[in-house]
């Protein structure tokens, strides 16, 4: 591990939901050019962890510092440089591929660094562009939601179960990528259950359901 | 990286107007029920007599207004299911800028689109000539305001699994003063002073810069 600063550091963190913690305390740092699995039964507040790091969903801690920045301050900053794809695929139906992922960068008032074309290159969705997202299968859109990753520089990416419904081969794909992206100085923290394909080297963590008294 | 508001507010706009176009059979849904209220009141009173001729105006004014309304419930609701709504509240691009350009091509969509049912409805209910574009004038100003407030009843009631009936326990009292304006306008008709009609623009232009900030207000309290 290298001693410089996280990127990301949590102190005794804690995800609410209706004023009821979600896990127990979380301590965690994560540096540039690291990966992060979280783990955990369902119901351990996998999900609401990244949603409370974006400030989504209600938290608590002692600490929380986004690239040596105090939060809440520091949200926007953290916000800007972070990218979120989450449970839910953000995408309409009744667009296809390339307009669901051009309106996604419009809505943000920023421009895309590379085409829509390549970006569903890198998730195995070559020439899908022109297909409406509503006639693909529920991994195809998975992958289709990751591609947006592509089109916008980030240093930290919260991944919500990223290879959830997808077969084997596009997992391999997809976790071949997500190395790609930590090696080159990127911070990934994802969730999921099962196996990783052995591309992506991570760091498990476990969340563990809160002590009841 | 570069943050430009005018592309923000402009494909806000446009994701919008062309969602409304691809889903435009649904777009039938309103029209016909305001339609239906029309008929079910002239049926109702019946054609012959004085009644029809003096509630005519107030009738396909309250017909477009509760049609309005039932499209209100899908301003944010889509967006919240499917996740879009999360990706908006953590955008570097202000909340306000962003539901206006909602609120513009909502209005545009519903306001102007349910407008074009009054030629009908004046017909079913046996409207005076003359008065027809007045209610014309009046509906297109009024509804601008009723998206106004409709904008704002949705961002707090969208965190609500069904909000459908306490949106409409929000919103419709407040359709009162657009009401009464845009009505008063129509029954007073042609020559008459057009006082009733610059109220109800001026409550709409202040409804209409006003409702962003509020429904910002409302969605961020409801984010969790």
């Amino acid at each position: 591990m290298s001693s410089t600063k996280p990127l990301l550091q949590l102190r005794q963190f804690l995800s609410l939901r209706g004023g009821e913690p979600v896990f127990a305390p979380l301590d965690l740092d994560l540096h540039a050019g690291e990966a992060i699995w979280l783990t955990g039964p369902n119901g351990a507040g996998k999900t609401s962890l990244l949603r409370s790091l974006l400030g989504l969903a209600e938290c608590e801690y002692e600490g929380f510092e986004f690239d040596g920045q105090q939060l809440p301050g520091a949200w926007p900053w953290l916000r800007q440089h972070t990218a979120w794809v989450g449970h839910e695929p953000a995408m309409k139906a009744e667009f296809t591929l390339a307009e669901n992922l051009h309106f996604d960068l419009g809505l943000r008032g920023a421009q895309p660094i590379c085409s829509v074309a390549a970006a569903l290159q890198k998730v195995g969705l070559p020439g899908f562009g022109e297909l409406r997202a509503g006639t693909l299968s529920a991994g195809q859109r998975r992958r289709a939601a990751l591609a947006r990753l592509a089109l916008r520089p980030a240093r930290l990416w919260l991944l919500d179960e990223p290879l959830a419904n997808l077969d084997t081969e596009s997992a391999t794909l997809l976790a071949g990528w997500m190395a790609e992206f930590v090696a080159a100085g990127g911070a990934l923290m994802l969730t999921g259950h099962g196996q990783l394909p052995a591309v992506l080297p991570v760091r498990r963590c476990a969340l563990e359901l809160p002590t009841w008294n | 990286m570069e943050l430009s508001l005018s592309r923000a507010f402009y494909t806000a706009l446009q994701r919008d107007l062309q969602l409304a176009w691809r889903r435009r059979g649904d777009l039938l849904h309103p029209f016909a029920f305001a339609l239906l209220v029309g008929t079910l009141f002239a049926i109702g009173v019946g054609a012959e007599g004085p009644f029809l001729a003096t509630a005519a105006a107030p009738v396909a004014f309250l017909a477009v207004l509760l049609a309005l309304f039932l499209s209100v419930d899908g301003l944010f609701r889509p967006d919240r299911d499917d996740g879009q709504l999360d990706h908006v509240l953590i955008s570097p691009v202000p909340l306000p800028l962003h539901l206006s350009a909602r609120l513009l091509a909502y209005w545009l969509v519903h306001g102007i689109g349910l407008t074009l049912a009054a030629p009908l409805l004046a017909l079913l209910l046996r409207l005076q000539g003359e008065l027809l574009p007045i209610l014309l004038l009046a509906l297109g100003i009024c509804t601008l305001g009723m998206s106004a407030i409709g904008l704002v009843g949705a961002a707090l009631t969208v965190p609500l699994r069904r909000g459908g009936m306490l949106l409409a326990l929000i919103v419709l009292p407040l359709y009162v003063p657009l009401l009464i304006f845009g009505c008063g306008a129509v029954i007073a008709g042609t020559g008459a002073s057009a006082a009733p009609l610059l109220l109800a623009a001026a409550l709409s232009v202040f409804l209409a810069t006003l409702a962003p900030f509020a429904a910002a207000m409302a969605l961020r309290l409801g984010m969790d």
